[in-house]
């Protein structure tokens, strides 16, 4: 089954390290074409003497520069793995739609099945906010998802006996409550 | 002073039905009739809480929360059935929030 996160994701990463080498290449290009445009290499000569000044500059510079690489990586490793993390709840829950929508055909269904998988939903849907907290990102977009989880319980839970009629009456109709 | 307590889980069913008793066993008009609504009158009697155990079953239909706790509110007045009765559960939160809102908000 194909899952509408995970391939968004895939697309634009590849889009983005096209993006980021064609730049590369371009500013090389121009710096090049700069260099030899003001004769910059003939211009160019070595001094053999050893100043101590320098030395250390140079060796203060290598410990900035690596420190810097260090402390970038790891913050974007961090963010990487809190998208990660965030995205595979979603991707739970859109599993779990799923396997609703699945169930939604003309029929008799227990409504334990609903339930057992609306209860799941609940579960990971309150754990991707403690995420959310935790990374202190902003959970706007939770408030949707809740009323519209809030409906689709409603619709597949009120049942006069202890299962759900489906039919080709109202089958369109849960189908559209379900695209959370 | 006992407590007055339903553990749902074991004095009534794991799994729980729809809304009408007629209509599938464990249902939300069974639940009231036989549990609900006596436990609720002996709480009251004794001035005392009703400790609701919800962890025990595997879930909660929306019709049979507006069966069983809805009729209760619209019976005996959503304020006093809100202040006697007292959830006790840490799966069923949400199903807690939603009775509040949905059903006992709207009656």
């Amino acid at each position: 089954m194909e899952y509408r996160i995970l391939k968004r994701r895939d697309l634009g990463k590849n889009i983005v390290k096209i993006l980021l080498i064609l730049l590369i290449i371009i500013v090389v290009d121009i710096l090049i074409r700069l260099l030899i445009q003001q004769n910059w290499f003939s211009k160019f000569q070595f001094s053999y003497e050893l100043n101590p000044s320098i030395l250390f500059s140079s060796f203060l510079t290598a410990i900035v520069t690596l420190f810097a690489a260090w402390y970038i990586s790891k913050k974007i490793k961090e963010q990487r793995f809190e998208k990660d993390f965030l995205l595979k709840d979603l991707i739970d829950i859109e599993q779990d739609i799923c396997r609703i929508q699945t169930l939604i055909t003309p029929g008799s269904i227990d409504s334990q099945e609903f339930i057992d998988i609306l209860n799941n939903i609940q579960r990971i849907t309150k754990r991707f906010k403690h995420t959310l907290n935790a990374c202190g990102r902003e959970n706007s977009g939770l408030t949707s998802l809740n009323a519209k989880y809030k409906v689709l319980y409603t619709k597949l839970t009120n049942t006069d006996s202890d299962y759900l009629d489906v039919n080709d009456d109202n089958k369109g109709n849960l189908m559209n409550y379900s695209d959370v | 002073m006992e407590k007055v307590e339903i553990d749902i889980g074991i004095d009534f069913s794991t799994k729980l039905g729809g809304r009408w008793i007629k209509l599938g066993p464990h249902s939300g008009e069974e639940f009231y009739e036989e549990l609900l609504e006596k436990k609720f009158l002996e709480a009251k009697q004794k001035d005392t809480k009703l400790y609701i155990y919800m962890d025990g079953a595997k879930g909660y239909g929306s019709s049979f929360l507006d069966q069983s706790f809805g009729e209760l509110a619209r019976k005996y007045n959503v304020s006093e059935v809100k202040e006697r009765i007292v959830f006790v559960t840490q799966l069923f939160e949400w199903n807690i929030e939603y009775l509040k809102e949905e059903i006992w908000g709207k009656i």
